[in-house]
């Protein structure tokens, strides 16, 4: 169908002359309403990077890969995709970013969750996104770091909340972020994933209790462990 | 009477007065498989009103096969929101697996509106309900172009055996931009098959083309070509589609009253 040689010529990067007049038109407009979406997606990309280096990006995006995505919303987890496997230096940056909108958008019916009692069992909050990171993306105002910092890896965890909707963040040290892997797979009592955790660990048990309670008290207030159930 | 329901104006559109539009239209692909916030406004808008559901996506004069596990997908959304039909529009968006995410035209040539025509099948009958198709504006012409735009909506209309989406604006918009009667390009639409109706505003370039933004007012000329749509297509939903540049609701509101006003002159002239 020559139709389609039209959408080759809004995307790919030397397109040939235009189908007919004015077929330009429409390369601009795709490339309009694909950055729309990149600008709204990753706000701190654009205000660290600038728009002309998210344009930049978004042109070889579309350029070298484009869509495959029939929604239009999934368009930036497309985008983060490749900018990972094409190894972009601000690639953790738009993960970070990211996470917010694959945990709100989560498909996990939460709001019949709610953070269990003390002997309860609980379980992290389905919509949890953990990713780890070699940089603290959370601090970055300008350019990606050029080598990776010894201070690495950090663990990031973003989650909605039932009912509100609202999101929260944690950011965990590695040695956390495996214990609250074990409330990923299974619903533990606080006592039996402490006992599970300080068994996993040979750090110093006293102070590792410590942090381990302190976090399972952070996450329980903000709902990042609910109490075990079915929470599809 | 219907509304676009934007998450720009869902809030408010929930704290609008009883009757000040009838229904709600949206699009499949802005929520399907999300939970959250959109999920939250979908469920208190199918509580509130019928809900009219009009996709973007399907690329119906593409060559792309379509995604089996999309359309069961799909026809589930659409059976759970209970949207009386579905609509899409007659335009390419992708090719090879990517898509532009931009409703581009299509050649006007047989063997395209009757390959539309078998993918509207394909469609209809994988989301088991009825099925309307969305005429396009456009800024270019192919040169394969062998008829005329109504001549080949009708032929897609006739051979598929869907509906019709008229856009009252794209026909404006099209016949300011490619130089013929609005009128007469009416008059050949299949308005018998009519499920639904589109008005909106455009933006009229420097240099005379009009582009379908969803961004302005309704041009009056626009208003008089619904009023003459109306006497052939009978009652049918007609939506006011505003995407950008969102006036105050109570403008909105003015708008929506307008068409209630011209619907009810063409039905009692009728």
């Amino acid at each position: 169908m020559p139709g389609e040689s039209l959408v080759r010529f809004v995307l790919d990067p030397n397109p040939g002359p235009p189908p007919f007049a004015r077929a330009d038109l429409y390369r601009v407009f795709t490339r309009k309403i694909h950055l729309d979406i990149l600008e709204v997606a990753f706000p701190r990309f654009l205000s660290a990077m600038g728009r002309r280096r998210l344009e930049e990006m978004m042109d070889s995006f579309l350029e070298l890969k484009g869509p495959s995505t029939l929604q239009y919303p999934c368009v930036p987890d497309e985008f983060l995709a490749w900018a990972v496997s094409s190894g972009h230096p601000a690639h953790e940056l738009l993960n970070y970013e990211r996470a917010a909108v694959r945990a709100e958008r989560h498909p996990a019916e939460l709001d019949h969750l709610y953070a269990p009692g003390q002997d309860e069992r609980g379980r992290l909050n389905p919509t949890v996104d953990v990713f780890v990171t070699a940089e603290p993306v959370h601090t970055i105002a300008a350019e990606p770091p050029a080598s990776p910092s010894s201070h690495g890896p950090y663990v990031y965890l973003c989650w909605r909340r039932p009912r509100t909707d609202e999101l929260a963040r944690q950011r965990v040290g590695p040695l956390l972020g495996r214990a609250l892997g074990l409330l990923g797979v299974e619903a533990l009592t606080r006592e039996a994933w402490l006992h599970r955790a300080l068994e996993e660990e040979s750090a110093d048990p006293e102070a590792y209790r410590e942090a381990l309670l302190d976090l399972h008290r952070e996450l329980v207030s903000r709902e990042g462990i609910l109490r075990a159930g079915d929470p599809d | 009477m219907g509304l676009g329901f934007r998450r720009e104006l869902a809030e408010s559109l929930f704290e609008a007065p009883a009757g000040s539009f009838d229904f709600v239209e949206l699009a499949p692909e802005n929520y399907l498989g999300f939970g959250g916030r959109r999920r939250r406004l979908l469920r208190k808008a199918t509580a509130q009103w019928p809900v009219i559901a009009h996709g973007l996506a399907l690329s119906l004069g593409g060559e792309d096969p379509f995604d089996p596990g999309y359309l069961d997908s799909l026809a589930q959304f659409l059976s759970d929101i209970g949207t009386p039909h579905y609509s899409d529009h007659l335009c390419v968006g992708s090719a090879e697996g990517r898509h532009s995410h931009e409703l581009l035209p299509l050649p006007l040539t047989l063997s395209c509106a009757r390959h539309c025509a078998k993918r509207v099948k394909e469609v209809t009958e994988a989301l088991g309900l009825p099925m309307a198709v969305e005429h396009v504006s456009a800024y270019g012409c192919w040169p394969e172009d062998e008829m005329s735009e109504a001549d080949f909506v009708t032929e897609v209309v006739e051979a598929s055996g869907c509906g019709l989406l008229l856009d009252v604006n794209n026909l404006y918009v099209n016949a300011s931009n490619f130089g013929f009667d609005p009128y007469q390009m009416l008059e050949r639409m299949p308005l018998e098959e009519t499920l639904q109706i589109h008005v909106a505003g455009h933006r009229l370039r420097s240099d005379g083309l009009r582009i379908d933004t969803h961004s302005e007012p309704i041009l009056d000329q626009v208003y008089a070509l619904l009023a003459e749509a109306l006497k052939r297509t009978g009652p049918v939903p007609i939506l006011i589609e505003r995407d950008d540049r969102f006036p105050p609701l109570e403008d909105l509101f003015l708008e929506v009253e307008r068409v209630r006003n011209i619907a009810r002159r063409a039905f009692c002239a009728g």
